[in-house]
């Protein structure tokens, strides 16, 4: 495969904290393939949200380098190509936003006013973009919390908000911490049900999750993580007590 | 200067429309604003008041409270030897301010003391020094009114560089709205849309410390602090977008400098004190009485009526 085809060319990154200078992550070599459904899997501190600050150029990678879709992370991001969906504790719920307001962090990218135009209009969204938001909420069956401020929601509606954003946004490679949990049966139906349609449309999905069981059913790539790449494989090759042991260091009683 | 007689032609007409309005009030109400130096202070204030307001939004959501203390202690020194050196006060806040940022991330990083310490330590450190440069140079007058502002005092230059202030704050915030409610809101993704968080980070901070230089005449580098808070944090019991937000912070900066002056002027009381104080009494009543997130909690109440 050559490199281009690739969704994430990693080359003997490393990372660590900027205080202690204590590695997080250490020489991690990942060749991901676009259009997959790929699940991270490792225990608590393994460096799975330090994998996803680097992949959006939020940390920078002490050696090593990162290519997504072929570009580096610094062009990538001038795409605006990918998308970060946020572990329920990363955000300040009671910041003052509406529903319709997050989604419309996602039309961003697609903004080209001038100087001028930002100081002296008003609106700076067309009527054809602020019907997309009506449509992608559809999707994710909030359109009824369309003007609702953010913290009025439920853990598992928030999610959807941000599943929605990544839609409108029309990215290319997902990033979720922990979308699942917290989540109520209803969310967690709607959530899956829209990754396994945005994998279908060839977008790439990196998902970090706790219920390893339930990764199994849909995840087509699993990567196992502690400090750095332990394996990457089939699901139902390394979702096996004899792997799970190997990376959290213990047997988990639920597989 | 091109630029400063165009803003002095301006505000000597914006002055003179102050003193015909205010002079159409009955019973002699509008009385103090017939005085130039009045109109002047008014015109200052009002410019700090609504800068202040719009600034804090974006300390209350990024908890800067603390920064926002400390930066304005920290500038002290920094403004007592531009005075000395007859340089002017915004470069000499300005060196001040990145001395002090400096010197707490160096305690942070090279110790086990942590951020909060760190900037209290600054903080205070700076603004020790500070006061024994000004004790040691100047009447203690002189540091009463960098301290707690004279506004009624105010001269046309001073005027003049608040307007210029005001006016960068204005344009960065407006031009800016969209990608600074992102950076504030969700950083992870506003890093992953490519927005430069540097450039928001210290665009802020430096118009803060700019705001901070500019109300060193009018409320003063005590009372600042609650300029660059107490809007904000009305607003925010007020409100669940940051574009209203903004609006609400910024009119109640209008009008506590407006009520804030005509107290002072009356009753003869320091101006800046004043200011917050109006402020302050507006905080307290929203706290109490605001529909959805005031201590009553009128709003259920109504509801459940």
């Amino acid at each position: 495969m050559g490199a281009n085809q690739l969704a994430v060319d990693a080359k003997t990154v490393s990372a660590s904290y900027s205080e202690t200078k204590e590695p997080i992550l250490y020489d991690v070599n990942l060749e991901l393939p676009r259009g997959k459904f790929i699940a991270l899997i490792g225990p608590n501190g393994a460096g799975k949200s330090t994998l996803f600050k680097l992949l959006v150029g939020l940390k920078k990678p002490e050696e090593g380098s990162i290519r997504l879709y072929g570009d580096t992370v610094k062009e990538h991001r001038k795409k605006q190509k990918i998308s970060y969906i946020p572990q329920e504790g990363e955000l300040d719920w009671d910041f003052p936003i509406l529903v319709k307001d997050v989604i419309k962090t996602g039309l961003f990218g697609k903004r080209n006013y001038s100087i001028f135009d930002k100081l002296f209009r008003l609106n700076l969204y067309k009527k054809e973009e602020i019907q997309k938001i009506d449509e992608v909420l559809e999707l994710v069956d909030l359109k009824h919390k369309k003007n609702s401020p953010i913290k009025s929601l439920s853990g598992g509606q928030k999610k959807r908000v941000f599943l929605a954003r990544a839609l409108i946004q029309d990215a290319d490679i997902l990033l979720l911490d922990e979308p699942l949990t917290g989540v109520d049966q209803q969310s967690e139906e709607i959530i899956i049900d829209l990754l396994k349609k945005s994998v279908a449309d060839g977008k790439t999905i990196i998902m970090a999750s706790h219920d390893i069981a339930a990764t199994k059913e849909y995840a087509d790539l699993a990567i196992l993580i502690n400090k750095t790449i332990i394996k990457v494989g089939d699901p139902d090759e390394l979702i096996t007590k004899k792997w799970i042991k190997e990376v959290f260091g213990k047997n988990l009683h639920y597989l | 200067m091109a630029i400063y007689s165009i803003f002095e032609a301006f505000f000597i007409r914006v002055m003179s429309f102050i003193g015909y309005i205010f002079s159409l009030l009955p019973g002699g109400l509008g009385d103090p604003f017939e005085y130039l130096f009045m109109q002047r202070a008014l015109l200052t204030a009002i410019l700090v008041g609504v800068v202040c307001g719009i600034l804090s939004n974006f300390i209350v959501l990024k908890k800067w409270a603390l920064l926002g203390d400390s930066i304005s202690h920290a500038v002290l020194p920094g403004v007592a030897f531009a005075y000395l050196l007859g340089l002017p006060f915004a470069a000499g806040a300005f060196v001040a301010g990145l001395i002090a940022a400096g010197g707490m991330s160096f305690i942070e990083i090279n110790s086990r003391i942590k951020e909060d310490a760190a900037m209290g330590i600054i903080l205070t450190s700076f603004f020790a020094a500070g006061v024994i440069i000004i004790s040691r140079i100047a009447t203690s007058t002189h540091l009463m009114h960098i301290l707690f502002g004279n506004v009624l005092g105010v001269q046309m230059d001073a005027l003049i560089l608040t307007a210029i202030i005001s006016l960068i704050t204005l344009f960065f915030v407006k031009i800016y709205f969209n990608e600074l409610l992102i950076y504030t809101f969700d950083p992870i993704q506003a890093s992953a849309l490519g927005l430069n968080r540097s450039f928001f980070h210290y665009g802020l901070m430096f118009l803060i410390t700019m705001t901070i230089v500019a109300s060193l005449e009018t409320v003063g580098i005590i009372l600042v602090v609650a300029m660059l808070i107490t809007p904000g944090a009305t607003a925010y019991l007020l409100t669940d977008r940051l574009s209203i937000m903004i609006l609400i912070s910024s009119s109640i900066g209008f009008v506590s400098s407006v009520v804030g002056l005509y107290v002072s002027f009356a009753y003869n009381v320091a101006s800046g004190a004043s200011i917050v104080i109006v402020m302050s009494i507006i905080f307290m009543v929203i706290l109490i009485m605001s529909p959805k997130y005031g201590i009553l909690k009128l709003d259920q109440k109504l509801q459940g009526s």
